[in-house]
Protein backbone atom coordinates (compact mmCIF):
# COMPACT_ATOMS: atom_id res chain seq x y z
CA UNK A 1 0.00 0.00 0.00
CA UNK A 2 2.88 2.33 0.86
CA UNK A 3 4.70 1.68 -2.41
CA UNK A 4 1.48 1.87 -4.43
CA UNK A 5 0.46 5.22 -2.97
CA UNK A 6 4.03 6.56 -3.45
CA UNK A 7 3.98 5.53 -7.09
CA UNK A 8 0.46 6.80 -7.77
CA UNK A 9 1.15 10.16 -6.17
CA UNK A 10 4.43 10.66 -8.06
CA UNK A 11 2.66 9.65 -11.27
CA UNK A 12 -0.13 12.15 -10.74
CA UNK A 13 2.41 14.85 -9.74
CA UNK A 14 4.30 14.46 -13.01
CA UNK A 15 1.18 13.95 -15.16
CA UNK A 16 -0.56 17.10 -13.92
CA UNK A 17 1.69 19.76 -15.57
CA UNK A 18 1.65 17.72 -18.75
CA UNK A 19 -2.15 17.48 -18.83
CA UNK A 20 -3.05 20.92 -17.47
CA UNK A 21 -0.15 23.14 -18.52
CA UNK A 22 -2.66 25.74 -19.73
CA UNK A 23 -3.89 26.23 -16.14
CA UNK A 24 -0.47 26.81 -14.56
CA UNK A 25 -0.25 30.14 -12.75
CA UNK A 26 3.19 29.88 -11.08
CA UNK A 27 5.77 27.05 -11.22
CA UNK A 28 4.16 24.16 -9.31
CA UNK A 29 0.90 26.07 -8.75
CA UNK A 30 -1.94 25.03 -11.02
CA UNK A 31 -5.61 26.04 -11.14
CA UNK A 32 -6.44 22.34 -11.67
CA UNK A 33 -4.25 20.29 -9.32
CA UNK A 34 -5.18 16.62 -9.58
CA UNK A 35 -2.44 15.34 -7.18
CA UNK A 36 -4.43 16.84 -4.30
CA UNK A 37 -7.37 14.69 -5.40
CA UNK A 38 -5.03 11.71 -5.43
CA UNK A 39 -3.88 12.67 -1.90
CA UNK A 40 -7.47 12.64 -0.62
CA UNK A 41 -8.26 9.42 -2.44
CA UNK A 42 -5.17 7.55 -1.19
CA UNK A 43 -5.73 8.73 2.38
CA UNK A 44 -9.35 7.59 2.16
CA UNK A 45 -8.52 4.21 0.65
CA UNK A 46 -5.31 3.24 2.42
CA UNK A 47 -5.46 5.36 5.59
CA UNK A 48 -2.16 5.87 7.42
CA UNK A 49 -0.10 3.88 4.90
CA UNK A 50 -1.48 5.89 2.01
CA UNK A 51 -0.56 9.12 3.81
CA UNK A 52 2.93 7.76 4.55
CA UNK A 53 3.44 6.93 0.86
CA UNK A 54 2.51 10.51 -0.10
CA UNK A 55 4.83 11.89 2.61
CA UNK A 56 7.73 9.80 1.27
CA UNK A 57 7.03 10.91 -2.31
CA UNK A 58 6.88 14.55 -1.14
CA UNK A 59 10.16 14.12 0.69
CA UNK A 60 11.84 12.72 -2.42
CA UNK A 61 10.52 15.60 -4.49
CA UNK A 62 11.03 18.48 -2.04
CA UNK A 63 14.54 17.36 -1.05
CA UNK A 64 15.71 18.65 -4.42
CA UNK A 65 13.41 21.66 -4.44
CA UNK A 66 14.46 23.05 -1.04
CA UNK A 67 17.84 21.42 -0.52
CA UNK A 68 19.11 24.49 1.36
CA UNK A 69 16.36 24.36 3.99
CA UNK A 70 15.77 20.89 5.51
CA UNK A 71 13.16 22.23 7.99
CA UNK A 72 10.97 23.59 5.20
CA UNK A 73 11.28 20.27 3.40
CA UNK A 74 10.33 18.38 6.58
CA UNK A 75 7.27 20.53 7.37
CA UNK A 76 6.13 20.35 3.73
CA UNK A 77 6.22 16.57 3.76
CA UNK A 78 4.19 16.54 6.98
CA UNK A 79 1.56 18.90 5.55
CA UNK A 80 1.52 17.25 2.16
CA UNK A 81 1.41 13.69 3.47
CA UNK A 82 -0.40 13.57 6.76
CA UNK A 83 -2.73 16.59 6.77
CA UNK A 84 -5.40 14.92 4.66
CA UNK A 85 -5.30 11.76 6.77
CA UNK A 86 -5.28 13.67 10.07
CA UNK A 87 -8.15 15.98 9.06
CA UNK A 88 -10.18 12.97 7.89
CA UNK A 89 -9.51 11.20 11.15
CA UNK A 90 -10.78 14.19 13.13
CA UNK A 91 -13.73 15.22 10.97
CA UNK A 92 -15.11 11.79 10.11
CA UNK A 93 -14.11 10.04 13.32
CA UNK A 94 -12.53 7.22 11.36
CA UNK A 95 -11.16 4.43 13.44
CA UNK A 96 -9.08 1.56 12.13
CA UNK A 97 -11.66 0.76 9.46
CA UNK A 98 -10.96 -0.59 5.99
CA UNK A 99 -11.07 1.60 2.89
CA UNK A 100 -14.58 0.38 1.99
CA UNK A 101 -15.88 1.22 5.44
CA UNK A 102 -14.38 4.71 5.22
CA UNK A 103 -16.03 5.31 1.84
CA UNK A 104 -19.36 4.03 3.16
CA UNK A 105 -19.31 6.71 5.86
CA UNK A 106 -19.11 9.50 3.29
CA UNK A 107 -22.16 11.18 1.78
CA UNK A 108 -21.95 14.08 -0.69
CA UNK A 109 -22.09 16.77 1.97
CA UNK A 110 -19.33 15.16 4.07
CA UNK A 111 -17.15 14.63 1.02
CA UNK A 112 -17.46 18.18 -0.37
CA UNK A 113 -17.03 19.66 3.12
CA UNK A 114 -13.93 17.57 3.64
CA UNK A 115 -12.50 18.51 0.22
CA UNK A 116 -12.95 22.21 1.02
CA UNK A 117 -11.36 21.86 4.46
CA UNK A 118 -8.39 19.92 3.13
CA UNK A 119 -7.78 22.38 0.29
CA UNK A 120 -7.79 25.18 2.85
CA UNK A 121 -5.37 23.41 5.22
CA UNK A 122 -3.00 22.36 2.44
CA UNK A 123 -2.80 25.71 0.64
CA UNK A 124 -2.55 27.67 3.89
CA UNK A 125 0.22 25.35 5.13
CA UNK A 126 2.22 25.67 1.92
CA UNK A 127 1.85 29.46 1.85
CA UNK A 128 2.90 29.70 5.51
CA UNK A 129 6.05 27.74 4.69
CA UNK A 130 6.73 30.05 1.75
CA UNK A 131 6.28 33.10 3.97
CA UNK A 132 8.57 31.70 6.71
CA UNK A 133 11.19 30.88 4.10
CA UNK A 134 11.14 34.56 3.24
CA UNK A 135 10.03 36.41 0.15
CA UNK A 136 13.43 35.99 -1.51
CA UNK A 137 13.10 32.23 -1.60
CA UNK A 138 9.51 32.57 -2.75
CA UNK A 139 10.51 34.95 -5.53
CA UNK A 140 13.16 32.56 -6.80
CA UNK A 141 10.47 29.90 -7.07
CA UNK A 142 8.23 32.29 -9.00
CA UNK A 143 5.70 32.95 -6.20
CA UNK A 144 5.71 36.72 -6.11
CA UNK A 145 2.51 37.57 -4.23
CA UNK A 146 1.64 35.23 -1.39
CA UNK A 147 -2.07 36.21 -1.49
CA UNK A 148 -2.33 35.28 -5.15
CA UNK A 149 -0.34 32.08 -4.58
CA UNK A 150 -2.68 31.09 -1.76
CA UNK A 151 -5.78 31.78 -3.89
CA UNK A 152 -4.38 29.88 -6.88
CA UNK A 153 -3.28 26.93 -4.70
CA UNK A 154 -6.63 26.75 -2.94
CA UNK A 155 -8.52 26.88 -6.25
CA UNK A 156 -6.29 24.20 -7.75
CA UNK A 157 -6.66 21.88 -4.78
CA UNK A 158 -10.43 22.36 -4.57
CA UNK A 159 -11.19 22.00 -8.28
CA UNK A 160 -8.63 19.22 -8.80
CA UNK A 161 -10.11 17.11 -6.03
CA UNK A 162 -13.72 17.79 -7.03
CA UNK A 163 -13.00 16.89 -10.66
CA UNK A 164 -10.99 13.79 -9.79
CA UNK A 165 -13.36 12.32 -7.21
CA UNK A 166 -16.53 13.01 -9.21
CA UNK A 167 -14.92 11.67 -12.40
CA UNK A 168 -14.04 8.51 -10.48
CA UNK A 169 -17.54 8.31 -9.11
CA UNK A 170 -19.02 8.61 -12.60
CA UNK A 171 -16.66 5.92 -13.89
CA UNK A 172 -17.68 3.62 -11.04
CA UNK A 173 -21.36 4.34 -11.69
CA UNK A 174 -21.02 3.65 -15.41
CA UNK A 175 -18.72 0.61 -15.32
CA UNK A 176 -19.08 -0.71 -11.81
CA UNK A 177 -21.90 -2.43 -10.03
CA UNK A 178 -24.98 -0.61 -8.83
CA UNK A 179 -23.85 1.69 -6.05
CA UNK A 180 -26.08 2.45 -3.11
CA UNK A 181 -27.03 6.09 -2.82
CA UNK A 182 -27.74 7.54 0.61
CA UNK A 183 -30.99 9.37 1.39
CA UNK A 184 -29.12 12.69 1.63
CA UNK A 185 -27.20 12.27 -1.59
CA UNK A 186 -28.14 15.07 -3.95
CA UNK A 187 -24.88 15.12 -5.89
CA UNK B 1 -72.29 32.05 -7.54
CA UNK B 2 -70.09 29.51 -5.81
CA UNK B 3 -67.59 29.69 -8.70
CA UNK B 4 -67.36 33.46 -8.57
CA UNK B 5 -66.74 33.33 -4.79
CA UNK B 6 -63.96 30.81 -5.31
CA UNK B 7 -62.43 32.91 -8.07
CA UNK B 8 -62.50 35.98 -5.83
CA UNK B 9 -60.78 34.05 -3.05
CA UNK B 10 -58.19 32.67 -5.47
CA UNK B 11 -57.53 36.17 -6.81
CA UNK B 12 -57.09 37.54 -3.29
CA UNK B 13 -54.78 34.67 -2.37
CA UNK B 14 -52.66 35.07 -5.49
CA UNK B 15 -52.55 38.86 -5.00
CA UNK B 16 -51.38 38.49 -1.41
CA UNK B 17 -48.86 35.87 -2.59
CA UNK B 18 -47.43 38.28 -5.16
CA UNK B 19 -47.33 41.02 -2.53
CA UNK B 20 -45.47 38.72 -0.13
CA UNK B 21 -42.92 37.72 -2.77
CA UNK B 22 -42.43 41.37 -3.76
CA UNK B 23 -41.95 42.41 -0.13
CA UNK B 24 -39.42 39.62 0.46
CA UNK B 25 -37.57 40.44 -2.77
CA UNK B 26 -37.50 44.12 -1.80
CA UNK B 27 -36.12 43.25 1.62
CA UNK B 28 -33.44 41.01 0.09
CA UNK B 29 -32.59 43.78 -2.42
CA UNK B 30 -32.10 46.25 0.44
CA UNK B 31 -30.09 43.78 2.56
CA UNK B 32 -27.78 42.87 -0.34
CA UNK B 33 -27.12 46.50 -1.36
CA UNK B 34 -26.43 47.43 2.30
CA UNK B 35 -24.17 44.41 2.84
CA UNK B 36 -22.17 45.00 -0.36
CA UNK B 37 -21.63 48.69 0.35
CA UNK B 38 -20.78 48.02 4.02
CA UNK B 39 -18.28 45.34 3.00
CA UNK B 40 -16.65 47.74 0.55
CA UNK B 41 -16.51 50.43 3.23
CA UNK B 42 -15.20 48.35 6.15
CA UNK B 43 -13.13 45.68 4.38
CA UNK B 44 -12.03 47.67 1.32
CA UNK B 45 -8.38 46.80 2.04
CA UNK B 46 -9.12 43.20 0.98
CA UNK B 47 -9.96 44.39 -2.53
CA UNK B 48 -8.17 42.60 -5.37
CA UNK B 49 -9.87 44.12 -8.41
CA UNK B 50 -13.38 45.44 -9.23
CA UNK B 51 -15.87 43.23 -7.46
CA UNK B 52 -13.25 40.68 -6.35
CA UNK B 53 -12.09 40.34 -2.74
CA UNK B 54 -9.87 37.88 -0.88
CA UNK B 55 -12.49 37.61 1.87
CA UNK B 56 -16.07 38.31 0.75
CA UNK B 57 -18.39 38.16 3.74
CA UNK B 58 -21.63 39.03 1.84
CA UNK B 59 -21.35 35.65 0.07
CA UNK B 60 -22.77 34.05 3.22
CA UNK B 61 -25.94 36.11 2.72
CA UNK B 62 -26.52 34.44 -0.65
CA UNK B 63 -27.18 31.22 1.27
CA UNK B 64 -28.58 32.63 4.52
CA UNK B 65 -31.22 34.70 2.70
CA UNK B 66 -32.38 31.69 0.67
CA UNK B 67 -32.71 29.78 3.93
CA UNK B 68 -34.72 32.63 5.44
CA UNK B 69 -36.86 33.77 2.49
CA UNK B 70 -36.71 31.03 -0.16
CA UNK B 71 -36.60 31.62 -3.89
CA UNK B 72 -37.86 35.23 -3.68
CA UNK B 73 -34.46 36.06 -2.24
CA UNK B 74 -32.83 35.07 -5.53
CA UNK B 75 -34.98 37.56 -7.46
CA UNK B 76 -34.15 40.42 -5.08
CA UNK B 77 -30.45 39.61 -5.15
CA UNK B 78 -30.34 39.34 -8.97
CA UNK B 79 -31.87 42.82 -9.27
CA UNK B 80 -29.57 44.18 -6.54
CA UNK B 81 -26.44 42.81 -8.27
CA UNK B 82 -27.54 44.21 -11.64
CA UNK B 83 -28.16 47.60 -9.99
CA UNK B 84 -24.71 47.61 -8.34
CA UNK B 85 -22.99 46.73 -11.64
CA UNK B 86 -24.97 49.44 -13.45
CA UNK B 87 -23.98 51.99 -10.81
CA UNK B 88 -20.34 50.91 -11.10
CA UNK B 89 -20.57 51.35 -14.88
CA UNK B 90 -21.74 54.96 -14.50
CA UNK B 91 -18.63 56.94 -13.50
CA UNK B 92 -20.40 60.31 -13.29
CA UNK B 93 -23.15 59.10 -10.96
CA UNK B 94 -22.25 61.64 -8.27
CA UNK B 95 -22.61 64.67 -10.53
CA UNK B 96 -25.80 66.70 -9.98
CA UNK B 97 -26.89 66.50 -13.65
CA UNK B 98 -27.38 62.76 -13.54
CA UNK B 99 -30.83 61.36 -12.82
CA UNK B 100 -32.36 57.89 -13.05
CA UNK B 101 -33.76 58.47 -16.54
CA UNK B 102 -30.44 59.62 -18.00
CA UNK B 103 -28.71 56.61 -16.38
CA UNK B 104 -31.23 54.22 -17.92
CA UNK B 105 -30.93 55.85 -21.35
CA UNK B 106 -27.11 55.65 -21.18
CA UNK B 107 -27.27 51.98 -20.09
CA UNK B 108 -29.74 51.14 -22.89
CA UNK B 109 -27.43 52.77 -25.46
CA UNK B 110 -24.43 50.82 -24.16
CA UNK B 111 -26.39 47.56 -24.26
CA UNK B 112 -27.59 48.16 -27.83
CA UNK B 113 -24.08 49.05 -29.01
CA UNK B 114 -22.44 46.11 -27.24
CA UNK B 115 -24.82 43.21 -26.51
CA UNK B 116 -21.96 41.28 -24.85
CA UNK B 117 -22.02 43.81 -21.97
CA UNK B 118 -25.73 43.11 -21.48
CA UNK B 119 -25.15 39.33 -21.59
CA UNK B 120 -22.31 39.68 -19.09
CA UNK B 121 -24.52 41.75 -16.75
CA UNK B 122 -27.34 39.18 -16.90
CA UNK B 123 -24.90 36.29 -16.27
CA UNK B 124 -23.33 38.02 -13.27
CA UNK B 125 -26.72 38.94 -11.79
CA UNK B 126 -28.03 35.39 -12.23
CA UNK B 127 -24.88 33.84 -10.72
CA UNK B 128 -24.94 36.16 -7.74
CA UNK B 129 -28.64 35.70 -7.06
CA UNK B 130 -29.14 32.02 -7.77
CA UNK B 131 -25.87 30.32 -6.70
CA UNK B 132 -26.97 29.88 -3.06
CA UNK B 133 -30.38 28.53 -4.04
CA UNK B 134 -28.80 26.19 -6.62
CA UNK B 135 -26.28 24.81 -4.10
CA UNK B 136 -29.05 24.13 -1.60
CA UNK B 137 -31.20 22.45 -4.25
CA UNK B 138 -28.26 20.20 -5.22
CA UNK B 139 -27.14 19.23 -1.73
CA UNK B 140 -30.34 19.24 0.33
CA UNK B 141 -32.94 16.60 -0.60
CA UNK B 142 -35.63 17.84 -2.97
CA UNK B 143 -38.49 16.55 -0.82
CA UNK B 144 -37.50 19.13 1.77
CA UNK B 145 -39.40 21.92 0.01
CA UNK B 146 -38.95 24.57 2.69
CA UNK B 147 -35.63 25.52 4.22
CA UNK B 148 -37.21 27.34 7.16
CA UNK B 149 -35.68 26.28 10.46
CA UNK B 150 -32.58 24.96 8.71
CA UNK B 151 -30.58 28.07 9.58
CA UNK B 152 -30.64 27.18 13.28
CA UNK B 153 -29.61 23.59 12.65
CA UNK B 154 -26.79 24.17 10.14
CA UNK B 155 -23.72 22.06 10.93
CA UNK B 156 -20.17 22.72 9.71
CA UNK B 157 -20.37 19.86 7.18
CA UNK B 158 -23.42 21.40 5.48
CA UNK B 159 -21.98 24.92 5.65
CA UNK B 160 -18.70 23.85 4.01
CA UNK B 161 -20.36 21.84 1.25
CA UNK B 162 -23.08 24.38 0.37
CA UNK B 163 -20.60 27.28 0.41
CA UNK B 164 -18.18 25.32 -1.81
CA UNK B 165 -20.80 24.53 -4.47
CA UNK B 166 -22.21 28.08 -4.36
CA UNK B 167 -18.71 29.59 -4.64
CA UNK B 168 -17.63 27.38 -7.54
CA UNK B 169 -20.87 28.20 -9.41
CA UNK B 170 -20.68 31.93 -8.70
CA UNK B 171 -17.01 32.43 -9.55
CA UNK B 172 -17.19 30.10 -12.58
CA UNK B 173 -20.10 31.99 -14.14
CA UNK B 174 -18.47 35.33 -13.28
CA UNK B 175 -15.25 34.20 -15.04
CA UNK B 176 -17.34 33.32 -18.11
CA UNK B 177 -18.98 36.76 -17.96
CA UNK B 178 -15.57 38.49 -17.78
CA UNK B 179 -14.38 36.48 -20.78
CA UNK B 180 -17.40 37.81 -22.69
CA UNK B 181 -16.16 41.34 -22.04
CA UNK B 182 -12.48 40.78 -22.88
CA UNK B 183 -10.62 37.67 -23.95
CA UNK B 184 -7.78 37.98 -21.43
CA UNK B 185 -7.70 34.41 -20.10
CA UNK B 186 -4.79 35.04 -17.71
CA UNK B 187 -6.49 37.96 -16.01
CA UNK B 188 -9.81 36.13 -15.80
CA UNK B 189 -8.21 33.01 -14.26
CA UNK B 190 -6.36 35.06 -11.63
CA UNK B 191 -9.58 36.89 -10.74
CA UNK B 192 -11.46 33.58 -10.71
CA UNK B 193 -9.09 32.01 -8.18
CA UNK B 194 -9.17 35.05 -5.89
CA UNK B 195 -12.97 35.27 -6.16
CA UNK B 196 -13.41 31.57 -5.38
CA UNK B 197 -11.12 31.83 -2.34
CA UNK B 198 -12.83 35.00 -1.15
CA UNK B 199 -16.29 33.48 -1.55
CA UNK B 200 -15.36 30.29 0.32
CA UNK B 201 -13.57 32.07 3.17
CA UNK B 202 -16.20 34.79 3.53
CA UNK B 203 -19.10 32.38 3.07
CA UNK B 204 -17.93 29.92 5.71
CA UNK B 205 -16.97 32.66 8.18
CA UNK B 206 -20.22 34.58 7.67
CA UNK B 207 -22.49 31.52 7.82
CA UNK B 208 -20.83 30.25 11.00
CA UNK B 209 -21.40 33.68 12.60
CA UNK B 210 -25.01 33.88 11.36
CA UNK B 211 -25.78 30.33 12.59
CA UNK B 212 -24.25 30.97 16.01
CA UNK B 213 -26.22 34.21 16.36
CA UNK B 214 -29.45 32.54 15.24
CA UNK B 215 -28.94 29.76 17.78
CA UNK B 216 -28.24 32.30 20.51
CA UNK B 217 -31.42 34.27 19.71
CA UNK B 218 -33.48 31.06 19.44
CA UNK B 219 -32.23 29.94 22.86
CA UNK B 220 -32.97 33.34 24.41
CA UNK B 221 -36.43 33.32 22.84
CA UNK B 222 -37.15 29.91 24.38
CA UNK B 223 -35.93 31.07 27.78
CA UNK B 224 -38.21 34.12 27.80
Amino acid sequence: MLALSLLLWLLSWHANPWAFSFAEVYPGVNLLFLPHGMRVLLSLLFGFWGASGIAMASFLFHRNLWSDNPWASMITLLISGYCAWFAMKISLGLGNHSGDRRLEKLDSRSLIGLICLLALINSLGHVLILSTLGMKAAETQGHVKLNDTFAAMFTGDLLGTLIMLYALRMIIMVFGSKTKRGPNDGL
Amino acid sequence: MMDSKLTDRENTTSRSGILQVSARSGLCFAIWITASLSHEWFLGFLHYRDGVDLLYLPHSLRIALVLAFGLSDALGMCIATATLILLAMAPDFTSPDVNLLSLMVTAAQVFIDKPSIFASLILQALASGCCGWLALRILVPSRQASYSGMLVNLDLKTILSVVTIASVTNSGVHAGAWLLLDADLGGASARFSVMLTGDVLGGVMGLVLITLNTRLFAREGKMT
